[in-house]
């Protein structure tokens, strides 16, 4: 049975990309908007996504739920991103959100759902699947760490 | 709040003996990398082992509101507002707690044979964060938070800029000291909002390691803050500050 990741809980985890030396010293962890160098551009196009009214794939497609925006923007604050390109975001018919990255034949989907439940779908290089749910940060950048491919 | 002193003969097992001693009012740690350089050692293979390996210790109390930091050559007190709604403590608050939690550090050190701290320089600084869509909505134009940094658009050729970056220093008279500035567009890992990150940190090195002269320090510093922020932020987001 899916469960929720506690959002709160995801801002507070202990951060997993590298720290960056001018905000060692605070105690509330910030990310610099300049690394990635895509990270704006990302953040640019959720807003975008929560701007969508109902219906706007004409297929009935609900609007962004803010538990997905939030789910997402925490995903993308929390994550070492570094060498990765930006992924492709995009609204989901059910109200989340999807992240997909695609390297060297190996896919990743990232998926923050309307609930704020966060799962993913690995395709590997020979076209077999698996999935599973992202119950913690660090199982969210093991998971970006496979599409790397390290 | 913080201090930074000439490296002390601080050894691992003084994190453990120092938490001992605070662990009532901080019962939580958790082990950092340092602020610094540092030389990191290892050698396991000489006739003498050799482990060198720097470390910053955070020392929290059960509130999760209040930090005590340390390093072989810092000591940092740090506080932060655990929820939006908990009230601000003020400068006037936490001097005497720092003040009080210095003199239970150096007693520590005292008594554990590593001499006196001989504090090199005292430091204030102010972690501000204003959200976006509150008085500002552009990272491109920080001049409606900050009215005297300009827009860095191009004469021609540029366009806005995407993000600005700034880091600016302000001498203290007499050399005393020095208020840096550093604006920061960034993401708050808590809840990824965009803000931009506003650091006010005055610095100041003291005449001598006594508590009367290094609190003096503290205020000099402080008093930079105050008035650097009011000085560098438009009229507008005071109004708004105003009002929340």
């Amino acid at each position: 049975m899916a469960q929720a990741i506690q959002l709160p809980s995801l801002g507070m985890a202990r951060p997993t990309h590298r720290e960056e030396e001018p905000n060692r010293r605070q105690w509330s962890p910030v990310k610099s908007m300049e690394s990635p160098v895509w990270l704006r551009e990302a953040y640019d196009r959720i807003s975008a996504l929560a701007a969508l009214k109902n219906n706007w794939d004409t297929y009935g497609g609900l609007p962004v739920a803010s538990r997905a925006i939030l789910g997402a923007r925490v995903l993308l604050s929390n994550l070492d991103l570094e060498g990765f390109p930006k992924p492709h975001l995009a609204p989901i018919p059910d109200g989340g959100i999807g992240l997909h990255w695609r390297i060297l034949g190996r896919d990743l989907e990232i998926e923050v759902e309307a609930s704020g439940v966060v799962r993913y779908l690995k395709t590997h290089v020979g076209g077999e699947s698996t999935d599973g749910e992202v119950r913690s940060l660090q199982d969210a950048q093991e998971a970006l760490n496979w599409v790397l491919g390290t | 709040m913080a201090f930074a002193f000439g490296p002390l003969r601080w050894m691992v097992p003084h994190f453990g003996l120092f938490w001992n001693e605070i662990r009532a009012d901080y019962p939580k740690f958790e082990v950092r990398p340092p602020i610094g350089q540092f030389d990191f050692e290892f050698n396991a293979m000489g006739p003498e082992a050799i482990v060198k390996f720097p470390v910053r210790c955070w020392f929290i109390n059960d509130e999760s509101n209040r930090l005590i930091q340390v390093q072989n050559n810092l000591f940092f007190h740090n506080w932060r507002r655990p929820t939006p709604d908990a009230p601000y403590l003020h400068y006037g608050d936490l001097k005497p707690v720092f003040e009080n939690e210095w003199k239970r550090f150096c007693a520590f050190v005292g008594r554990n044979e590593m001499g006196p701290p001989n504090v090199l320089s005292c430091e204030v600084s102010y972690v501000n964060h204003l959200d976006r869509g509150v008085g500002w909505q552009s990272f491109s134009d920080l001049s409606v938070v900050f009215p005297s940094f300009g827009s860095f658009n191009g004469r021609g050729f540029l366009a806005k800029p995407e993000t600005v970056l700034l880091n600016a220093s302000y001498v203290m008279p007499s050399n005393e000291g020095r208020l840096r500035v550093q604006v920061q567009p960034a993401i708050r890992q808590s809840d990824g909002k965009e803000i931009i990150q506003l650091t006010l940190t005055g610095s100041c090195r003291p005449a001598s390691s006594e508590v009367t002269e290094l609190m003096r320090c503290l205020d000099l510093c402080r008093e930079w803050v105050v008035r650097g922020f009011d000085d560098l932020t438009s009229e507008n987001m005071h109004k708004i500050w105003r009002k929340k």
